[in-house]
């Protein structure tokens, strides 16, 4: 009983509580500062970076906000992860693949997410641009990737963005789906990136 | 992450077991062979995401809207009725009996 009236009170102080919903779930948001977006503030002050600036910072503090949303279930007492809390399908889909492409920008004193680059195949979305001395270009994938029509766009694309120099480097980055709990290529994708060149992170 | 893409094809749609999944990439796959000896488009992806479900499509692949792809698809009366008639002669000359359909497909990031 004492439990359940700390827990009432500290949700009170946290204003997430309302009397009548004990039943429900309260969804709360408790993810730290938005380090891709802190990062870019000190970056680039013609129009153009300006822009991407904004864009970026933008969809990061929206991803980032749907990443850390975690819900807090009355009968079981727990804190439920995000797949609970009301993200399904493609948005949970897209808010754990931002969560990870966040978290290896935060590796880099100086990074952009989510960077539009024209090939001469069209547009490529750099999901990490590492700035400064090198311009690394990250491509990160969650869950078992194989070599299938869109990969194959992916890859032509990013050789293209090495080749010219529009990047120094490419490196596609793989961690395992916290669904599945499957990572990394296939032997067939593995095996492209290889022969392309491209660097490769994880299992 | 990928770019969210939208995947427009007129055809046939199958689903993709994962036996399968190692002679698609190597383009060696009976369905790949048989496409491209008909003159039909193919593409085959991951349409589930994090879930991940596979399907090939057979037929002709009318566009794909998206960051990375194009941001219409528009195909006028005459053309999609020629593109409709050709793919439908192509498929039935490859043995495949089943009647195409037109697919909007999301492919998630």
């Amino acid at each position: 009983m004492l439990r359940w009236i700390t827990r009432l009170v500290l949700l009170f102080a946290l204003g997430l509580f309302a009397p009548g919903e004990a039943a429900a779930r309260v969804a709360m948001h408790v993810g730290p500062p938005d380090v891709a977006a802190q990062k870019l503030v000190s970056w680039g002050s013609d129009p153009e970076t300006a822009v991407l600036r904004q864009a970026a910072t933008r969809q990061a503090a929206e991803t980032q906000q749907a990443a850390s949303s975690i819900s807090y279930d009355f009968a079981s007492g727990c804190l439920l992860p995000a797949e609970n809390a009301g993200l399904r399908g493609v948005q949970l889909n897209k808010a754990i693949g931002d969560a990870t492409a966040d978290a290896i920008a935060s590796r880099y004193p100086l990074a952009l997410r989510e960077v539009p680059m024209t090939t001469v195949g069209g547009v490529r979305r750099v999901d990490v641009l590492t700035l400064g001395e090198r311009h690394l270009a990250i491509e990160s994938k969650v869950g078992l990737t194989g070599l299938d029509s869109r990969i194959r766009q992916e890859l032509a694309r990013d050789w293209w963005l090495r080749r010219t120099g529009k990047v120094d480097d490419v490196i596609w980055e793989f961690t395992p789906s916290p669904i599945t709990g499957q990572g990394g290529a296939t032997p067939a994708l593995l095996d492209k990136l290889n022969k392309l060149g491209i660097g490769t992170v994880g299992p | 992450m990928s770019a969210e893409s939208s995947l427009v094809f007129y055809g046939l749609r199958f689903d993709v077991a994962a036996s399968d999944i190692e002679q698609l990439e190597l383009r060696k796959h009976p369905w790949i062979v048989k496409a491209r000896s008909a003159g039909l488009h193919f593409y085959w992806a991951n349409f589930g995401g994090l879930d991940p479900r596979y399907y090939f499509f057979m037929g002709r692949k009318i566009g794909i809207t998206g960051l990375e792809n194009s941001t219409e698809v528009v195909v006028n009366d005459a053309d999609l009725a020629t593109q409709i008639s050709e793919t439908k002669t192509k498929l039935k000359g490859a043995g495949f009996d089943e009647e195409p359909k037109l697919f909007a497909q999301l492919i998630p990031g």
